[in-house]
């Protein structure tokens, strides 16, 4: 980074190289849609690299960054919450209008009580709970998942105090654990055959 | 109330379990934790399907980026860049002028405010004498010497009495007054409008002398005065103010003579020299009416040793009394006291003398009596028949230049000789009339007027004079060199008796 600071750009391409990857997926599960996250993984990379002269040596580049991914996620789903508001006045009077997830918890209960769910099912449960959480839960449980932040860098990213993370985290828990607990019963062999590979 | 409890419990036992599976909790924490799990079979069961549903989350698909993400994207910032420098580009010329601008602005406002920095100061021209008006008040006894180790030394040396000629102790608190009232910066500038136009001019010439000094020398005077004037207690500004006093009736040559002298304590040692011989030049001061008896007591006395001598007075004598002018009286008179029995005179003289001019008279050396005695028949005589010391009088060229011949010692010759033609017969004549030094100084300051720049005493001292010449007098203009006899008698009769009193001369 302290070669992009000194308007380096080969190094700020192989940035870009390094960490597309994980922006793109942080966006994909925040926003739930693969074009936008990329183009919200673009602009945090520009935004980036018009504030690489502000970018202080010695605190850490990753939560620099997400600091920065945050913030374009946050701003793009307030915009995005506003259209799904316009959407939702217009499509509540369809019959099957509501949550997906209760749909999928229908069919997979009492419907089809001794079918076990395949895995691609499964991982389509996982999403849409993972999506029925709200943003900053969402935020909260990817960066602690997936990025493998401690508490206390996830509340340098969100600009929150650890000990609220520690209970958006809870609560976060909980939530996956209420929606993915009956899909986890009936699919225990499906996780199982996770582990093994 | 308790299901609230409870669902604080709940979260708590939450938390609890969440911070332990991500490994944030303490040890003891974590102790706990496991023990709980050991007996508390819900507490497990609640633990494992958080844990469940949390490793779900690896079912996630993971995104892939293909290369052409990263080129897009730097096209973007590419593109992005070449934007800025745009903008950049055509602001150019905008904050060029901007800066022109500034920067014009910036010297507008310096100059505005140097043209009324320089009207302040221009409106108050004595702003700057104001601040150094306490060196500029005492700028000549200050460069009179180095440092306050001087001013220390002369107060050892003299001490407390008032050493300086009219120096009582009422003048004194006032110059003392009028020295605290000009150092301190509250009090200075009130003072300072209190002086009169003359005053202030004179203030002001110092001030432009002041500022011809080189600035190490316009430090060390600042310097100096700030020593002085916050010393602990008033010895130093008093001997200071004595000082200054004291150097008033100096000539230029005598204090340029004492700067040359390289230690301050052989500068204390000189002055208290000088200020030894004043006090005993003083005590020979005598009044008119003192001179008048002497001169009577002495003429009795010359002729009581002529007649002593013959029997009775010669013929020649007696002859000689009804023509001889006052010189010739003169002559006659110092030709016989000469053979007299001085003690016998100094007895005589007793009651006339006073104690302290007897004292001084006693301790000379015969030489050095008997030109006192010259001296103080001369100045009776002066009084008698010339006017009042200090007058014009009846000095003939031949009386000055046996006076100059016979009567100066060769030190005193040489310092009139090196002073312009005027101004060597001036104090000439003032000497031969019998000015003593100290009279004339003091009459110079009560008229307010500066001293002469050059008068020559009575020998005194050992020979020293004080007077003026110095490095630029010259000698080209002095008179010709009296000869040894030269003394050309005038012939006015002598029109009375010489050892009665006459009456005396109205003074014009």
């Amino acid at each position: 980074m302290l070669q992009v600071r000194d308007d380096d750009a080969c190094a700020f391409e192989e940035l870009v190289e390094r960490y597309q990857q994980r922006i793109v997926s942080l966006m994909i599960h925040l926003v739930g849609r693969r074009d936008m996250a990329e183009d919200l993984a673009q602009d945090v990379f520009l935004r980036i690299y018009r504030a690489r002269k502000r970018y202080v040596p010695g605190s850490k580049f990753s939560t620099w960054m997400f600091t920065i991914a945050h913030n374009v996620a946050l701003n793009a789903l307030r915009g995005l919450s506003r259209r799904r508001e316009v959407n939702l006045v217009g499509s509540e009077s369809g019959e099957l209008g509501g949550n997906p997830l209760d749909a999928k918890a229908l069919a997979a209960s009492g419907l089809m009580p001794t079918r076990q769910l395949e895995k691609a099912e499964l991982s389509e449960v996982v999403n849409m709970a993972v999506a029925d959480l709200n943003e900053r839960q969402r935020m909260a449980v990817l960066l602690n998942k997936f990025e493998h932040m401690s508490y206390e860098e996830i509340a340098e990213v969100m600009e929150l105090s650890p000990a609220a993370i520690k209970s958006l985290l809870s609560r976060a828990r909980a939530n996956l654990r209420e929606v993915l607990t009956p899909y986890l019963q009936q699919g225990t062999q499906v996780v199982g055959d996770k582990d093994p590979a | 109330m308790n299901l609230s409890s409870s669902s604080n419990d709940n979260s708590g036992r939450l938390e609890q379990i969440v911070a332990y599976l991500d490994g944030e909790l303490s040890a003891d924490e974590s102790a706990h934790v496991e023990r709980q799990l050991a007996r508390d079979e819900h507490y497990r069961q609640e633990l494992q399907g958080i844990d469940r549903a949390w490793s779900a989350l690896d079912l996630l698909p993971a995104a892939t980026v293909d290369g052409q993400f990263s080129k897009t994207t730097m096209e973007l910032v590419v593109q992005d860049a070449r934007r800025d420098v745009e903008q950049r580009t055509r602001a150019l010329p905008i904050q060029r002028r901007k800066r022109r601008l500034a920067t014009a602005l910036t010297l507008s406002t310096c100059v505005l405010f140097g043209m009324l920095a320089y009207r302040v100061v221009r409106q108050n021209p004595n702003r700057q004498l104001l601040a150094d008006l306490p060196v500029v008040q005492y700028m000549d006894p200050y460069t009179q010497f180095e440092d306050v180790a001087f001013l220390e030394r002369l107060h050892s040396e003299l001490g407390a009495p008032p050493w300086a000629p009219e120096m009582d102790s009422t003048l004194l608190e006032s110059q003392l007054e009028q020295y605290q009232l000009v150092s301190s910066s509250d009090t200075r500038e009130n003072w300072l409008n209190q002086q009169s136009p003359e005053e202030k001019a004179s203030l002001r010439a110092k001030f432009n002398r002041f500022q011809g000094l080189s600035a190490a020398e316009r430090l060390r005077l600042r310097e100096l005065h700030e020593q002085i004037s916050t010393a602990d207690d008033d010895a130093l500004r008093l001997t200071f103010l004595r000082y200054q006093q004291w150097l008033r009736a100096v000539p230029p040559i005598e204090k340029y003579e004492l700067r040359q002298l390289p230690t301050a304590q052989e500068r204390a040692k000189q002055v208290a020299k000088l200020v030894d011989s004043e006090r005993r030049t003083a005590a020979l001061e005598l009044t008119e009416e003192q001179l008048r008896e002497l001169f009577a007591t002495v003429g009795r006395h010359a002729l009581k040793e002529v007649t002593k001598r013959s029997g009775k007075m010669p013929e020649r004598d007696k002859r000689a009394r009804g023509n001889m002018g006052p010189e010739q009286v003169q002559r006659w008179i110092r030709n016989n006291m000469q053979r007299a029995d001085l003690q016998e005179l100094l007895a005589d003289l007793s009651e006339i003398l006073p104690n302290a001019a007897r004292e001084q008279l006693l301790n000379m050396s015969r030489e050095e009596r008997k030109r006192q005695m010259w001296n103080w028949l001369r100045q009776a005589w002066m009084y008698m028949h010339g006017g009042a010391p200090g007058k014009p009088g009846e000095v003939s060229q031949e009386q000055l230049e046996e006076f100059f011949s016979n009567e100066l010692p060769a030190a005193a010759q040489e310092k009139l000789l090196a002073l312009p033609r005027d101004q060597m017969l001036q104090h000439l004549e003032r000497m031969f009339r019998g000015f003593s030094q100290q009279s004339d100084w003091q009459n110079h300051r009560r008229d307010g007027q500066p001293p002469p720049p050059y008068r020559p005493g009575p020998p005194r001292d050992g020979g020293r004079r004080r007077g003026e010449g110095g490095p630029q007098g010259g000698r080209g203009d002095g008179p010709p060199r009296p000869g040894g006899d030269r003394l050309r008698q005038r012939n006015r009769p002598f029109d009375g008796p010489p050892f009665e009193e006459r009456p005396r001369p109205q003074p014009e």
